[in-house]
């Protein structure tokens, strides 16, 4: 994604003239070939890089419980972020994941203490949160404005509703496998790793593959990229704004549930660090806020970079607010790297 | 190269630009004198756009000069910086703050960013002369921009080009939107500014344009220029020639495309319809077979555009390629919007027949596609491309809906229909997973013109299609368009170009105040007579009868 | 001859050109205007002691860094392209850490105080601004460094609320006589605006939200005023904190993120659209009133906190609706009137 290429150039190589071209040896522009091949590198490189860094800087941190609590949080992050890239590459964005996050962690805990049977509490939530997702959908495209506003409103509601829900609420249960599948010891079946990190593994996977090999995964690329065009050729814009609306909501739900397991009390609050962490991955990523551009595989190493970030941070000493403090700079810097937008003169 | 010794106002040597891999301008050479009208000529991809932003401030070259009334420069830093040596650009699209009104939008750029006081008298007389020589008095100068036509709008942008003093005005593309009778007043303009010892450069794609106005001609191929004549040297042919590389003369329609035009239909649509399995009842594969001759597919009643104008009651036979023509506003971008569903008609019917000759209404966008109408919009880069997207994509967004197994794409029909049209339109491109952006302009359209003709449409209306595409990227479009009416494809095509229409349609259907005041056949008709037509001489050939009041 | 112009109706008595550009330009806060005089006579009914002069000018002091902050982010997102600054409300935060855990301590008590507060935040904005500009960040994600940033600074050099600040600056929040402070500071607030507005400034800022690409290539400075705009915007929050600091009495990092959140939706209610090129100042201001408004309503009514969030959020979704419906009526009104061009 560099910002040396024109978006929609009119002056493309001609392809009509069979007149002979000068030999394709050494590009012209080198250093600027190299800088945008290197910048759209940068996400893959700063993975292991940052892995390294980690080892260096803390001690004791090249162990199996430390691997897995990192991919935990990455999962964590990742599984967040999956329906926010969709949301992004559609050209929106979801501002309501954190109370989403937080409402279902206090739905679970709550039904659960009422002993409300398991399948019956996730088909609830699955339900809520494809009609939160369906209501911004709608709304944004009904009241014609940013999904950035619409969801921002919902998360008001939502947040506003569970925190009223948990009122006075302390205590709650989760079953004991939740608690497990977060947990840096925990297994799944046979398997030393806790669930959540397979669960981010297939939801991963289904991701891309729905993205590149679906219908709906075209177009809401289409959409992103021109939403009149997308419009006049024929695609369904309300449909697919449905769609990874009500995609956000439920990966948002799925993260409140396991983040209900990883603490076992019911905590409303629990998903607002993800507000800016599931914009930040995604655009560490190298997805384009712009829309239409980037996609999963990226966001999955956006995840993992600021995990690592935050796993370093936290491992070299600072504290919360130095901590804070760090990744603010830090999302700039690397921003500043590989996310910066074209030039006005680049867009005429 | 003809080296003309003339004393030059503006002086560019062997400017060299590339983006990225991309050499779009290799050793560009141009000279404008004072009192010149210089015409800039190149296809799709030759670098004039390139060019322009270099000498608007808007690029910098890698390598080169500009040497300005003497002064050598290596390069304007801005367009700020270019207007206050006296060069003001019109670009190529129309370019404006939407809610901000008329007259702000003509002195747009013309204050610092804190400027105090009111504007001067002297600057308001000076828009005001100068919307009046474009035609423009009676518009209201507190009308918000997004209101005004698309004409309207262009034309105010060369307004704000022409207020700030002057001395180089460069067009790009700037009558694109206009009809016959404004461009008449531009090109006035632009001789009266001559004559006053300004120099203008402009670019356009109708040669008639560009023979009819330039003093000279500079032409660029493959971002070398490698011809500048004066026009009293120079040719239809020759300019073509040089543009494109080949022999002067020789033209590619002789060649390849006669082939393409007189073939039978391909094997490849028979075999689309055998692959797509039965017929269904919404149509992406149309219900009626083979079109033997001529049946008519597409039909309006009594359709009224305006509470004022006549009903239009016409037929269009398959095969049959139906142009509309007029001038600015008269009702024939109204009429294709009701005939793709994306408009309502004040009152009259509208609708596609069937094998059977039921008539199936047109209510809706949704509905008109369902039915076999394609609509190819007008404005390629805000309603036709998605940018960030591959040439496959941007081809294959429509064929997403049929070639699906439960959501899930069937890649494999969509790159073989992909492959199939990309030779039938000698569309030369190295990958399909090329981003489209990197695809000259001409290309571009073919690729938008093939995701509406993959769809198997019809009835395909198209707006100005090939407004902006070069000389030869043309003449492989109209052979396109004439192998589709002979696979029976109706073919509604407006067009603001009238030479175009005579060659390629059937007949011509000339709009004035929202109402078809002629339908001239286009073997017999000649250029005066749809002009005629499109001031409101219903009986062109016969009393001249001025049109309605203005 | 047929004329290539749109015809238009003939002027009525009341539609001279300059009252019918202001009704146009201005036209956005329509639904506003309505919302904060519903919202007003709301107040008055629900409780009749919100007009005595006391509760007035506690209300105000209330007011007054809601209406900042919403001002603040206004200016960002007519400047248009994804314009938008998220830390106004942690910078505002920050502001009242620096001045009860920094000014303060190291003897700088005076009314110098505002100057530099001021000036920081000119130039925390000014740096946003050059983040969107020059280095061409998405503004949410440049805005959102700096807010992380914000945040763990003002925690980091204050991690408990505390501190002490000057008593005049208390009395801001207080009244002169009959007049509440804090109409004082809108009212110069008001006079600098208007002043170093009154000439190009709305223009071209409003041209360059409303594309860009045409303000540039007709030789507007767009970096520029970027930077300009968004170091303005930064001011206004920094403004934002120093009445806030009033309020608090000390320094507290962790009171901005509350602000960021109350100025998107004051933004919302105030009919500015996100999109950018239309509306104005006053639109954010509106908005942050109205916001208030019904904050102090549901207060009164004894709404639960929480249920307070819900109604916000409804409400910003109503405003929305209502200002899409009013702006598609004009658009169609205006359209229709004059035939298709």
């Amino acid at each position: 994604m560099t910002d040396s290429t024109p978006v929609a150039a009119t002056d493309g190589p001609s392809e009509t003239s069979r007149t002979a071209r000068q030999p394709v040896g050494v590009p012209n522009n080198l250093t600027a070939v190299v800088a945008a091949n290197f910048t759209r590198a940068l996400p893959y490189i700063l993975v292991p890089v940052l892995f390294i860094l980690s080892v260096i800087f803390i001690p004791g941190y090249f162990s199996k419980s430390s691997i897995i609590s990192l991919l935990i949080l990455s999962s964590l992050l990742g599984l967040s972020s999956l329906g926010q890239t969709m949301t992004i590459v559609a050209g929106g964005i979801d501002l309501s994941i954190p109370a989403v996050i937080g409402l279902s962690d206090i739905i679970v805990t709550q039904l659960y203490y009422q002993h409300w049977s398991l399948p019956l509490i996730f088909l609830a939530i699955a339900a809520l949160a494809i009609l939160i997702g369906t209501i911004s959908a709608v709304a944004s495209v009904l009241l014609r404005v940013h999904s950035l506003i619409t969801t921002f409103g919902m998360s008001l509601i939502v947040s506003g509703v569970a925190l009223e829900w948990s009122n006075g609420a302390t205590s709650g249960l989760v079953p004991g496998w939740l608690t497990s599948s977060v947990s840096v010891i925990g297994k799944t079946g046979p398997i030393p790793i806790p669930a959540i990190i397979i669960v981010w593994a297939v939801g991963s996977v289904l991701a891309v593959l729905f993205m590149n090999r679906t219908r709906i995964g075209r177009e809401t690329y289409a959409l992103g990229a021109n939403a009149v065009a997308a419009r006049l050729a024929t695609v369904r814009s309300t449909w697919v704004q449905v769609v990874v609306f009500s995609v956000s909501a439920l990966c948002a739900a799925m993260v409140g549930i396991f983040l209900a397991g990883y603490s076992g009390i019911p905590d409303p609050t629990v998903g607002e660090p993800y507000f800016f962490q599931t914009i930040t991955a995604v655009v560490i990523g190298g997805t384009s806020l712009l829309g239409g551009r980037g996609g999963y595989l990226r966001t999955v190493l956006g995840a993992l970079i600021v995990a690592e970030l935050t796993t370093l941070l936290v491992g070299v000493g600072f504290n919360a607010s130095f901590q804070e403090l760090a990744l603010g700079i830090l999302v700039i810097l690397l921003t500043s790297s590989y996310g910066r937008e074209l030039k006005v003169a680049a867009k005429i | 190269m003809t080296t003309v010794d003339v004393a030059s106002r503006l002086d560019v040597q062997d400017l060299s630009r590339s983006f990225g891999e991309t050499k779009a301008l290799r050793s560009a050479t141009l000279r404008v004198a004072p009192g010149e009208i210089h015409s800039l000529a190149g296809e799709n991809g030759s670098g004039k756009s390139t060019l322009i932003k270099i000498l608007s401030g808007v690029l910098r070259p890698d390598r080169g000069t500009l040497t300005w009334e003497g002064d050598v420069k290596q390069h304007l830093s801005s367009p700020a910086s270019a207007q206050a040596m006296g060069i003001s650009t019109v670009f190529q699209e129309t370019l404006f703050a939407p809610e901000m009104t008329v007259r702000d939008n003509i002195f747009l750029g013309t204050d610092r960013l804190f400027r105090y006081g009111r504007r001067k008298g002297a600057e308001l007389d000076t828009a005001r002369q100068a919307m009046t020589d474009l035609g423009l008095d009676g518009l209201d100068r507190d009308r918000p921009m997004w209101m005004l036509s698309l004409a309207e709008r262009q034309l105010v942008t060369i307004v704000r080009a022409i207020v700030r003093p002057w001395r180089l005005l460069i067009l790009d593309e700037s009558t694109s939107a206009l009809d016959a009778q404004q461009r008449d007043r531009l090109f006035d303009y632009l001789r009266l500014a001559r004559s006053q010892g300004k120099s203008v450069l402009f670019t356009s794609h109708r040669m008639d344009e560009v023979l009819g106005l330039a003093d000279r001609i500079t032409v660029l191929r493959q971002g070398t220029t490698v011809a500048t004549m004066a026009v009293g040297e120079a040719s239809r042919r020759g300019i073509l020639g040089h543009m494109s590389g080949r022999a002067e003369g020789a033209s590619m329609y002789s060649a390849d495309t006669a082939d393409i035009v007189s073939a039978a239909p391909p094997p490849r649509l028979e075999a689309d319809r055998q692959a797509a399995g039965q017929p269904a009842a919404t149509a992406h594969a149309p219900v009626a077979p083979t079109p033997v001759l001529r049946t008519p597919v597409l039909q309006t009643q009594q359709l009224t555009l305006r509470p004022s104008s006549r009903p239009i009651s016409l037929e269009v036979r398959a095969g049959e390629i139906l142009g509309l023509a007029g001038l600015e506003g008269q009702g024939q971008v109204e009429f294709v919007e009701c005939l793709s569903g994306l408009r309502k008609p004040v009152s009259g019917e509208l609708a596609v027949l069937g094998a059977n000759g039921a008539a199936h209404p047109v209510r809706h966008y949704s509905g008109a596609n369902r039915l076999g109408i394609r609509y190819v919009p007008r404005d390629r880069r805000h309603e036709g491309l998605f940018g960030p997207l591959s040439v496959f994509d941007n081809f294959a967004v429509t064929l997403w809906a049929d070639f699906n197994r439960f959501g899930v794409l069937r890649r494999q029909q969509a790159r073989k229909r992909f492959a199939d049209f990309a030779e039938s339109s000698r569309l030369v491109s190295a990958s399909p997973a090329r981003a489209i952006s990197t695809l000259s302009g001409g290309n571009q359209q073919k690729v938008l013109l093939g995701r509406w003709i993959a769809m198997r449409p019809r009835v395909l209306v198209v707006n100005d299609p090939l407004r902006g595409v070069d000389a030869n990227t043309k003449e492989e479009l109209y052979g396109l368009f004439r192998r589709l009416a002979a696979d029976g494809v109706a073919i509604i095509y407006l067009s603001t170009e009238i030479t175009e229409l005579l060659t390629l349609t059937d007949q011509i259907a000339v709009f004035h105040e929202g109402s078809v005041v002629a339908m001239l056949p286009s073997e017999t008709s000649s250029d005066t007579d749809v002009v005629a037509a499109m001031f409101g001489d219903e009986h062109p050939g016969g009393t001249q009868r001025v049109g309605a009041d203005g | 001859m047929a004329s290539v112009v749109s015809r238009h109706a003939r002027p009525q008595v009341l539609s001279t050109p300059v009252v019918r550009q202001l009704v146009q330009r201005n036209s956005y806060i329509a639904v506003p205007l309505a919302l904060l005089v519903a919202a007003f006579i709301a107040n008055a009914i629900v409780q009749p002691q919100f007009l005595s002069q006391q509760s007035w000018a506690a209300s105000m002091a209330v007011l007054c860094p809601t209406v900042l902050t919403a001002m603040a982010v206004t200016l960002p997102i007519l400047s248009g392209n994804g314009g938008i600054d998220l830390s106004v409300g942690p910078l505002a935060g920050f502001i009242t850490v620096l001045i009860a855990a920094v000014l303060v301590p190291a003897g700088i008590t005076s009314q110098a105080i505002i100057p530099i507060v001021i000036v920081f935040g000119l130039l925390s904005g000014a740096i946003n601004g050059a983040l969107i500009a020059y280095v061409r960040l998405p503004a949410i994600i440049a805005t959102l460094g700096m807010y992380l940033f914000y945040q763990g600074l003002g925690t980091e050099v204050l991690p408990e609320a505390g501190g002490s600040v000057p008593v005049w600056l208390v009395k801001l929040d207080g009244s002169y006589g009959p007049i509440p402070a804090v109409w004082v500071v809108f009212a110069v607030i008001a006079v600098v605006w208007l002043l170093l507005t009154r000439g190009s400034y709305p223009r071209n800022l409003l041209s360059v939200g409303g594309d860009e690409r045409a303000a540039y290539t007709a030789g507007v400075n767009v970096n520029r005023l970027r930077v300009v705009t968004y170091s303005f915007g930064g001011a206004l929050a920094a403004i934002a904190g120093l009445m806030l600091t009033g309020l608090i009495q000390g320094g507290d990092g962790t009171v901005g993120p509350p602000y960021t959140i109350s100025a998107l939706t004051a933004v919302a209610l105030g009919g500015i659209s996100l999109a950018g090129g239309r509306g104005g100042l006053l639109g954010g201001a509106l908005g942050g009133a109205v916001l208030f408004l019904i904050q102090e309503l549901l207060t009164d009514a004894k709404v639960s906190v929480y249920q307070v969030s819900v109604i916000n959020g409804i409400v910003l979704i109503l405003a929305l609706a209502l200002n899409g419906t009013v702006e598609y009526l004009r658009r169609k009104s205006a359209t229709a009137k004059q035939g298709q061009g």
